[in-house]
């Protein structure tokens, strides 16, 4: 755990530059865009909201491309040595990779809820003067009571998801190393086993969801009254929980794969 | 100890080791020599757990390269591969994170020797000095085995100097030394036994004396004799 720890403080380093850019850059079309409402300037405090939203969306997807890279990087250009020369496993170094991932994406997500979070608010204020921030967020609890299990679900499954799509890609990256070494087709091949993987996963998918779908009923309420329901309900019957266990069925076989090739083929 | 075993490592159509087998024992000083393109360096790799072989087997202590090996076995190669964002004083850190064996007092020392200062970045160095610093965080690490790769290019005459003593004084009857290099004359003095690599196979390995009284000539002239003529042969070191 102590390695894996210091491999994601070094692998976040690497993306010191790019978060301290987004960071930066969203809090100044933020703050112009809080002055615009300030100053009752619309035509800016239009373009602001726009042009935030945008940016931090495109953030988020740019930065998972990064984190494609660093770990294409690591696999093809001798920087490589670096991490690989550690007395660290391959479980340890990609787990450290989609650890990092997840932190940067989460990263991204929290400024767009809590910049969201800012705008929607003042949006709001626009419409009703005297609304105070207090009120205004047991609104919005008051609206998701009972949809807790569903934001649950969602959510798990989201990242589920995630975690498999980036898994994916990774395999695809050390497959084509592991074969290719360092031919200029490797990224091309990269692609095309992604794209493999991707409806290899597909077909499992249809064909598990087919004969499990089928052997139990499943109920797709996920009625949950409070955050402290949501276990006892959500998962209790949810079409959801097939494609949750699904997701990370695949992850954790994707993973363990992508450590196996890594550790006994790939050559740096 | 570090052992080669059948090992072959194929590129696409050419071999970088062809059914090699070699031992490196402990507490002793190798030189690896041999020409560009003989393995050196992709032996260095495999030990290093940087490279994996076609066929055969590469272990350390009895056991197949891995975490453990990597633990005990201190690597520095040819290229620069510090990232960039680094400065020295990060590179220090990011060793001693990681290797137990790392002993920042001697790395500091290291740095005063070789005349660098730690608040320098990585990617402002010039070649040779990114050299100095490659040789000063391996030389660092309190390791069992200690390879370096050509530690000597494109360092001029005074650097060799420094990194030559730099290597005597960390060498101690623990650590295994494996240096590989073309400037032989200059490590002739540090090392007591030599293994010769020629088309990924060993061509001749054995202690310096030995090998000095039983061909009764320099390693620098043996090494001539194998690797400087086409057919590259003397019947002497081929026993015919």
């Amino acid at each position: 755990m102590k390695l894996l720890a210091k491999h994601v403080k070094y692998d976040l380093l690497k993306y010191k530059n790019a978060l301290l850019a987004v960071l930066i850059g969203s809090g100044v079309i933020e703050m112009a865009h809080i002055i615009a409402y300030l100053t009752e300037f619309k035509t800016l405090y239009v373009i602001t909201v726009i042009i935030l939203m945008i940016a931090l969306f495109s953030a988020f997807f740019v930065l998972l491309i990064y984190s494609i890279g660093i770990f294409s990087i690591d696999l093809s250009k001798k920087q490589g040595y670096m991490p690989f020369s550690t007395p660290t496993t391959s479980r340890t170094l990609i787990g450290s990779k989609i650890i990092t991932t997840l932190i940067v994406s989460a990263a991204t997500i929290v400024l767009i809820l809590l910049y969201g979070g800012i705008d929607s608010y003042l949006a709001a204020r626009e419409a009703e003067p005297g609304l105070s921030l207090g009120y205004a967020v047991k609104t919005i609890l008051d609206e998701l009571d009972g949809s807790w299990g569903y934001i649950a679900v969602a959510v798990i499954n989201l990242i589920a998801q995630w975690v498999c799509n980036i898994l994916t890609i990774y395999l695809a990256l050390a497959l084509s190393a592991a074969l290719l070494g360092e031919s200029k087709l490797k990224g091309l091949v990269s692609f095309g086993l992604w794209i493999g993987v991707n409806v290899v996963l597909s077909i499992i998918s249809v064909i598990v969801t087919k004969i499990f779908g089928n052997i139990i009923n499943f109920n797709v309420d996920a009625y949950a009254e409070t955050p402290a329901e949501i276990f006892s309900v959500a998962f209790g019957g949810s079409a959801a929980a097939l494609a949750i266990g699904l997701n990370v069925v695949v992850a954790v076989g994707i993973y363990f794969l992508t450590c196996w090739i890594t550790e006994k083929k790939l050559s740096l | 100890m570090l052992r080669f075993e059948n090992v072959i490592k194929g590129y696409g159509n050419k071999k970088a080791l062809n059914n090699l087998n070699v031992s490196f024992e402990k507490g002793k000083v190798y030189a690896l020599v041999g020409p560009n393109g003989s393995g050196k360096s992709t032996m260095m790799k495999i030990a290093a757990g940087l490279v994996k072989p076609t066929k055969g087997s590469c272990t350390y202590d009895s056991q197949n390269i891995g975490a453990y090996s990597k633990s005990k076995i201190a690597y520095m190669c040819t290229e620069p591969f510090y990232y960039d964002y680094m400065r020295i004083s990060d590179v220090e850190k990011y060793y001693a994170d990681f290797f137990e064996d790392f002993n920042r007092d001697k790395f500091r020392n290291l740095l005063q020797f070789m005349e660098l200062d730690a608040s320098m970045k990585v990617k402002a160095l010039s070649s040779g000095m990114a050299a100095k610093l490659k040789i000063s965080a391996t030389l660092a690490r309190e390791a069992e085995v200690i390879m370096l790769d050509e530690p000597l290019n494109g360092i001029d005459l005074l650097g060799r100097d420094q990194i030559i003593n730099a290597v005597i004084k960390a060498t101690n009857p623990g650590s295994t030394f494996i240096i590989s290099s073309h400037l032989f004359d200059e490590l002739e003095n540090i090392v007591d036994n030599v293994v010769m690599v020629k088309h990924g196979n060993v061509v001749l390995e054995g202690e310096l004396e030995d090998i000095r009284a039983q061909y009764g000539k320099s390693i620098s002239d043996l090494y001539r004799e194998i690797y400087g003529s086409n057919d590259g042969l003397s019947n002497e070191i081929w026993g015919k």
